[in-house]
């Protein structure tokens, strides 16, 4: 409300004639039970629509000409499709586009000026979650401690297709588990991103022979026949896309990777999207491998990982530093993780823009104990500028790209702005830059 | 774009949210919704206790509000009257109701005694319930649906504006106008 109800005699009796009870808080409760899981549905929901969209940044140079055909032939189309094994074999090389706005083709975000804001929307994401009812102790816990983490939304997800999902040992290497994903039939979709943006893996399965309709046909001689174990199984390189101006999706025999096989009654797929940093991920090898690794229950990891490290306390305690932090971000910006180099005993907090992948853009801050208080800065180029008293030096390529290092207390910072023109195209100038650097205490 | 003209603050990492930034942060990730929902829940559900005299209906229909705008959030246009296309769900849900019932929902005439109070002025707190109830009840519709707004939905009269589709002057003056016939009628019960 914008004005104070005034406190008036006359309006409380007003208020109190209605005699309306209290909400009931198990009521509460239970709608918000409801409306999470609500959430939940629109987010995969969109995610699934958005599927097309998410492609890795590992292939830019390709991405930034390609749309990628993905979900169901354009209305009115009928693509020439057979059932195969394991993949829709489909008989055509070129498939036309019938409505280029269903065709997404990534191209240059339009450019805009970030917007300083003070931090503060982070606290928003410690939602409390209900304990829900049919959980084991450990889940319930691990709802109540995280409620969008692995361990309970994995547990959501078995509770409602009843059935004991196969998973991944561990967060793949350089990967960190982002959402679970129940669809129609009871499929599960497990979605992982890597941590620094530019490539995605999921892990798809269900009951019975009918695999999730993600994707359409593809051509048979891109099928490989592989074998998961003792099962037999089809791995798929490529995708159906187009380039800007193009009238037809053609197949690109790379840039997505996809490995299907049957168990016992349950179908899998395991699909990679880019291949930054994990090009042993993008082959028949390197999926078959994560397939025979799957178990029914996770490794317990214990202890801090260094290189996905999920806040400033962890950060704290991995490296023994009084960390500090920005108080003024672009707007939209939030913590998206920390990594800590045991060699160099430097960490390095990492902020992004929520809802986009963390390599679009990033806000980086490397911070160790000073060495040299007197010569450090000599190290580097750059203008003399002033840090909250201390000297430091600015340098800059254009108004996306910035670093900044100065000395605080017995931390040396050194802040990089990075921002993709391509995918992001937020810029940055010389004076914002400056006031974030300001603001860390 | 222009930088933002918001001061720049020290220290504002644990500032408790108002409801721009709730708004800001379920568009972000729908699972923020949850915050917004809870800082509007009891007023919805207040408000349409008011408007059907019964719990069940009013858990009934505050649960299919908040599904409603959280399956249809995207379309909220983010212009600060939140509460304002909140209640305008709410009211049609309400509506709904009416017309799959075909009747009139009374006004809850059931007053309760408040417990652990002394008896004499719980008596007169009651009588003076029951009266500004028979006031209420004699009101217009539109009058009786203003000051739900105002009381129970908690509702400031910019939004209540923006939902009746007013004028914010005219929301203010006519609520003024009915305070002032209220009370003179409980000090004269026979004007």
């Amino acid at each position: 409300m914008n004005e104070k109800l005034t406190p008036h005699p006359l309006e409380d009796v007003i208020r109190r004639s209605y005699d309306v009870p209290e909400i009931r808080p198990e009521f509460v409760s239970a709608l918000s039970v409801d409306l999470m899981q609500s959430a939940n549905r629109q987010i995969a929901k969109n995610t699934n629509k958005n599927f097309s969209l998410r492609l890795g940044l590992g292939f830019a140079a390709i991405a930034l000409l390609l749309t990628i055909f993905f979900t169901q032939a354009p209305a009115g189309q009928a693509l020439a499709e057979s059932i195969g094994r394991f993949f829709k074999v489909s008989s055509v090389t070129e498939i036309p586009i019938s409505n280029p706005k269903e065709a997404v083709a990534p191209t240059y975000a339009p450019t805009f000026s970030v917007t300083l804001v003070p931090v503060a929307i982070a606290p928003l994401t410690e939602t409390p979650f209900p304990t829900l009812q049919g959980f084991t102790l450990a889940s319930s816990r691990a709802c109540e401690a995280e409620p969008f983490g692995y361990t309970c939304q994995l547990a959501l997800a078995e509770k409602k297709v009843g059935y004991d999902l196969k998973e991944l040992p561990e967060d793949p290497t350089d990967y960190r588990f982002e959402k679970v994903f129940v669809q129609g039939n009871n499929d599960v979709q497990i979605s992982y991103e890597r941590i620094a943006g530019g490539s995605y893996l999921y892990f798809l399965q269900g009951q019975g022979s009918e695999f999730a309709s993600t994707g359409t046909g593809v051509p048979e001689d891109s099928i490989q026949s592989v074998m998961v174990g003792d099962n037999p199984g089809e791995f798929v390189a490529g995708v159906y896309a187009a380039a800007p101006g193009q009238t037809t999706f053609k197949w690109n025999p790379d840039s997505q990777y996809s490995l299907r096989w049957a168990d016992e009654g349950r179908w899998f797929e395991i699909d990679v999207h880019g291949c930054v940093g994990r090009e042993d991920l993008c082959n028949a090898e390197g999926l078959i491998e994560v397939a025979l690794s799957l178990v029914d229950q996770p490794v317990s990891v214990e202890g801090l990982l260094a290189d996905h490290l999920t806040s400033i306390a962890e950060g704290e305690q991995i490296s023994g530093l009084s960390l500090m932090e920005p108080a003024i971000l672009p707007e939209g910006f939030v913590f998206s993780y920390a990594t800590y180099d045991a060699d160099l005993k430097e960490i390095r907090l990492n902020y992004h823009p929520a809802g986009y992948d963390p390599g679009v853009a990033q806000i980086s801050f490397w911070q160790s104990r000073l060495q040299n208080p007197v010569g450090t800065l000599n190290e580097y180029t750059g203008d003399t500028v002033e840090i909250n008293g201390k000297p430091g030096k600015y340098s800059s390529i254009d108004s996306f790209t910035h670093t900044i290092v100065w000395q605080s207390g017995d931390l040396e910072i050194r802040m990089v702005v990075t921002s993709s023109k391509l995918w992001y195209g937020g810029t940055f100038t010389r004076e914002q830059v400056l006031k974030i650097a300001r603001s860390v205490e | 774009m222009a930088e933002s003209s918001i001061p720049l603050t020290h220290h504002p990492l644990r500032i408790e949210p108002d409801e721009a930034q709730l708004i800001t942060a379920a568009r972000h990730d729908l699972r923020n919704f949850d915050a917004l929902y809870k800082h509007h829940v009891t007023a919805v559900f207040r408000y349409l206790y008011s408007r059907t005299g019964n719990v069940l209906d009013s858990e009934d229909i505050t649960a299919q509000t908040f599904l409603i705008a959280l399956e249809t959030f995207n379309r909220f246009r983010g212009d600060g009257h939140f509460r304002a296309w909140l209640f305008g769900i709410a009211r049609n849900k309400v509506v709904d109701l009416y017309r799959t019932r075909k009747t009139e929902l009374p006004l809850d005439d059931a007053i309760n005694t408040p417990t652990g109070e002394d008896p004499l002025l719980s008596a007169i707190r009651l009588e003076q319930k029951a009266v500004v109830a028979a006031i209420i009840a004699a009101l217009t519709d539109e009058e009786q649906e203003l000051l739900r707004l105002r009381y129970l939905g908690e509702m400031s009269y910019r939004e209540i504006a923006n939902l009746l589709q007013s004028n914010e002057d005219a929301v203010k003056k006519t609520t003024y106008r009915l305070l002032a016939r209220i009370q003179s009628q409980l000090e004269d019960p026979n004007e």
